[in-house]
């Protein structure tokens, strides 16, 4: 597949087009909602914030959402872009290598055996899920003779992942109170949560991110295969721990925050590579945005499409983001 | 008839891009035709819409007279084999499942292995010498085995005219012989037509009857070796300078390219007189 | 040569030839079915010998235990084996299309429009219309989405690659659609598509068995047929074209069926996953690469799983009737990885 944003110059143009979709985005994740809020209170509650004033409290929960909406959309986006080149394959996300379903079962765990409902400490627990999902996954996908082989590792994920949902399913089916207190986090959300608890998310999604700007230029040789990549001295098979480590920091604690959100991992990435092709320093800079944009827009549509009931932000971005996938791959893959 | 083949102002591209423009080419029956180029002039194209893996833009091609367009591709397949420039050979098929394939255009649901199918898919494997690897994984062999295999399917096949893309591709010379004394031998003792996009130009002398240079989208030259390559031939086609000289063993023309490094090596020459 | 088995009577009216050992291997998972089957037929609330089910399987009455056996377990087993073997047939199908190992039903979403027609009759018919009708409607919204994806998938032919993204992406908005369906409606019909959606077998009927068999053994000898299809395309599409084969037709007639399998599966059972992903990777690691006895093997051990699934979700955890398709993968998924852990040389 050829990239539509060739050269160098269009390819930065087309980021900060980007940018600025970002920003309106998050301007308006901030001020569209039920209750209108001013734009100078908005101003305000930066300077002075006033816990007692109602709209300031509006605004603090609208903020925590929209920082909450770019961290998973972000997250997803580049780990999936991440797992995809490392697998070469494009149907590889953070959901088939299992990441998510390690993640949700140890919070299912710890909503049910464990009475745990505090979000900070889910949180580790759904991280430690995601963790351990990946480290089974790479064992599995690694042993024997061949070392690290793509379709390998993708089995052990897939069956990986269906154990864990299977497990999941077992705890839900036999336990119905369970099931409607886990049932929003299945389908993914944003809302209430406050912004302290993204904060020990925030470092963590930060380094990966680094990280994985650090190895775009080693991951480009991947793509040309093992061989070539070693013959180039690249030490692949550290590269591709590497990688993995930094798919499973940005994918933990997105599921850690939001739950299972599917679609994002797995399609943003592609219509990434429809603009910029296989560079992935620009891969994942468009992934970041994208992701975010995508997840940003989608919260406001959830927030204001069926007042007063909200759509789960998941539900929305599969909505959203399939007709725009669609085309792109009806566009975009020309080769068999 | 003595065209097995022949194109009638066959146009070819890809979108907008035309990359073959208005080509008439007939390809004598029972000769070893091979068609040179330069990199990117449309050789392989041209190769794969006369095998109908491609379809033209405007123009027809003819199968012993017959438009390709009406016939069916199984018909086509039972008189027309190719072997495409890169294959793959699936995960764990072994040397004799893959030549079977060979047999798929004179199978039906119902006869899928008759006598004659087990007799034919065995001279395929002895006569390009793989049958001793009969169980072997494809996968497991070198590089020129493997294409052995690959043109023992074709052979499978029973067809007059065999059209092959760069078979020689990443084999070492002896395997690039081996392989082309093979077409040779396909030619001389089965009557075969054969058609081979080939970039070595000393070779493609050597083993073709009949040559086609092409460039600029349409025929430069055709005819035997002695007529087509030529130093002019070279200057135009591949813009290279040569020695055109007779190959000593089959008397066939072979280029010698000038170089850089032989014009110091002429220098010095000079300056010793 | 290896051995072989060549099937060529004198007339020569047909012939086909198969591999050996694989076909013996073929025929050894068959029995352990039938045992697996009987065991099964025992176990339960109620304890039936597995001599009295020989026994009422050869016609002599077995007097009390014929309802056990004949209306509360035997179509429950049964349709639960249909279902598996439909979903490992139509995943083997698949995988062998598109030549991507992750393909299935449950990816490329033939299962999830299933799942929203279901959810859909669930939470808004359920009371208004019979249940009975809930299969109809699943395996017309299986056969409706994957139109949906084959025509959007077409663009001068269909590409696997292509076909395989679109349905992932279609599948994203349908298990966004059923979601949604889900949180909006009472936590009753709510966890009733649930158990729906994980799959279950609870309360089949003869009906049910009479209804998917002939959809299934139509489909599966399709399948069969498919084979020739299958080892020409493997050698990739060039190839494929040049020896002859009208990929397009085939292609289009492998989707068909493994869309009726899913369909139909989809329909009595529920959401299966899992199947339809691994049964056809089980099926490679015995038995190698012949289409023709993935096809069989395929479907034994896809029926197998769900079926003993089943035994083990109805008995192990008394009172509780745990849905088959939660067990699926807690006993299929150790199982792959063992193969996977085992195979780890090849």
């Amino acid at each position: 597949m050829r990239e539509r944003l060739l050269t160098t110059r269009s390819k930065l143009i087309g980021l900060i087009l980007l940018i600025l979709l970002f920003i309106l985005s998050l301007y308006m994740s901030i001020q569209v909602g039920q209750q209108h809020v001013a734009w100078h209170v908005m101003f305000d509650a930066l300077r002075e914030y006033d816990a007692t004033n109602a709209d300031h409290v509006i605004l603090y929960h609208r903020v925590s959402r929209a920082a909450s909406a770019i961290l998973i959309g972000l997250s997803l986006a580049v780990s999936g872009a991440m797992l995809q080149a490392l697998t070469r394959n494009p149907l590889a996300s953070p959901g088939v290598f299992g990441i998510n379903a390690g993640a949700l079962f140890f919070v299912v765990v710890a909503i049910s055996f464990f009475s745990i409902q505090a979000l900070t400490s889910l949180f580790w627990f759904a991280f430690a899920g995601a963790l351990l999902a990946a480290v089974l996954v790479y064992v599995l996908g690694t042993v024997g003779d061949k070392g690290f082989s793509p379709v390998r590792v993708v089995l052990a994920g897939t069956a990986i992942n269906a154990l864990f949902v299977s497990f999941t399913q077992g705890m839900l089916v036999t336990n119905e109170a369970n099931l409607d207190r886990v049932l929003l986090w299945m389908a993914g959300t944003v809302a209430n949560r406050p912004i302290e608890v993204l904060m020990p998310v925030i470092p963590i999604v930060c380094v990966a991110l680094i990280l994985a700007l650090l190895i775009a230029k080693p991951m480009n040789l991947l793509h040309t295969g093992d061989e070539i990549a070693k013959g180039l001295g690249q030490r692949v098979l550290a590269l591709k721990m590497m990688i993995i480590l930094v798919a499973v920091m940005l994918a933990g604690g997105a599921v850690a925050v939001g739950g299972m959100i599917g679609f994002v991992g797995l399609i943003v990435p592609h219509i990434a590579r429809f603009f910029v092709g296989h560079q992935h320093m620009w891969l994942i800079l468009y992934c970041v945005f994208i992701g975010a944009i995508l997840m940003l827009n989608a919260d406001v549509v959830g927030r204001i499409a069926i007042q007063p009931r909200e759509i789960p932000i998941g539900v929305v971005t599969a909505l959203i983001g399939t007709p725009f996938f669609i085309y792109i791959a009806r566009k975009g893959f020309k080769q068999s | 008839m003595n065209d097995m083949l022949r194109t009638d102002s066959l146009t070819l591209g890809f979108k907008d891009r035309i990359v073959i423009d208005e080509l008439d080419l007939d390809i004598p029956k029972g000769k070893v035709t091979i068609l040179v180029g330069a990199n990117g002039c449309g050789k392989s194209t041209l190769l794969r819409s006369i095998a109908r893996l491609l379809k033209p833009k405007s123009g027809t091609i003819q199968l012993d007279g017959v438009d390709m367009g009406q016939l069916s591709t199984k018909e086509i397949a039972k008189r027309l084999a190719v072997l495409p420039q890169s294959t793959e050979s699936p995960e764990g098929i072994t040397v004799s499942q893959l030549v079977k394939q060979g047999r798929y255009p004179h199978q039906t649901l119902l006869k899928q292995w008759s006598v004659e199918d087990e007799k034919i898919v065995k001279e395929a494997m002895i006569s390009t010498g793989v049958f001793e690897m009969a169980d072997r994984p494809v996968t497991s062999l070198s590089g020129g085995q493997r294409q052995r295999v690959w043109i023992a399917m074709t052979l499978a096949q029973r067809t007059e005219t065999l059209l092959l893309d760069e078979p020689t591709t990443f084999l070492d010379v002896a395997h690039q012989i081996e392989i082309l004394d093979l077409c040779h031998t396909l030619n001389e003792v089965e009557g075969k037509t054969i058609v081979i996009v080939l970039h070595d130009l000393n070779l493609a002398a050597r083993y073709a009857h009949h040559m086609v240079a092409l460039k600029n989208k349409t025929i430069y030259a055709q005819g035997s070796p002695e007529e087509v390559v030529t130093t002019d031939m070279m200057k135009q086609v591949f813009a290279l300078d040569c020695e055109v000289i007779e190959d000593p063993i089959t008397l066939t023309p072979m280029t010698i390219p000038y170089s850089k490094k032989a014009a110091r090596r002429v220098e010095k020459k000079v300056f010793a007189l | 040569m290896k051995k072989v088995f060549t099937l060529r009577p004198q007339s020569g009216a047909f012939s086909l030839q198969l591999p050996l050992c694989p076909i013996v291997l073929t025929l050894c998972l068959f029995l352990v079915m039938i045992v697996l089957m009987i065991v099964g037929l025992s176990l339960g609330s109620t304890w039936v010998s597995p001599l009295a089910i020989m026994q009422y399987f050869i016609g002599v009455d077995v007097g009390a235990s014929t309802f056990i056996i004949e209306s509360l377990r035997l179509p429950r087993m049964l349709v639960a084996l249909l279902a598996g073997a439909a979903l490992g047939v139509s995943g083997l199908i698949l995988q062998e299309m598109v030549r991507n190992p992750l393909a299935s039903p449950d990816i490329i979403g033939i299962t999830g429009g299933g799942a929203v027609a279901a959810v859909f009759f669930i939470t808004t018919f359920s009371g208004v219309l019979p249940m009975s009708l809930l299969p109809l409607a699943a395996m017309l919204g299986s056969a409706i989405v994957s139109v949906l994806i084959y025509a959007l998938a077409w663009k001068e032919g269909i590409s696997p690659l292509r076909l395989v993204l679109i349905g992932i992406g279609i599948n994203a908005a349908m298990s966004a659609l059923t979601t949604l369906m889900i949180i909006f409606s009472p936590i009753n019909s709510s966890s009733q598509a649930y158990v729906w959606m994980t799959g279950s077998v609870y309360g089949s009927s003869w009906t049910a068995v009479q209804q998917m068999v002939p959809w299934i053994g139509c489909a599966m000898i399709l399948a069969l047929l498919c084979a020739r299809a299958v080892h020409v395309q493997q050698l990739g599409e060039d190839v494929a074209k040049s020896l002859g084969a009208r990929i397009q037709w085939q292609r289009l007639g492998m989707i068909t069926v493994s869309v009726i399998l899913a369909g139909v599966a989809v329909a009595f059972a529920g959401g299966i996953s899992f199947v339809g992903l691994m049964a056809p990777h089980i099926a490679r690691f015995i038995i190698g690469r012949s289409f023709a006895l993935l096809v069989p093997t395929a479907a034994i051990i896809g029926g197998t799983m769900v079926f003993v699934a089943d035994v083990v979700g109805r008995t192990a955890f008394l009172p509780l009737d745990v849905p088959v398709g939660v067990l699926v993968s807690g006993i299929g998924a150790p199982f792959f990885l063992y193969l996977l852990y085992r195979n780890r040389k090849g």
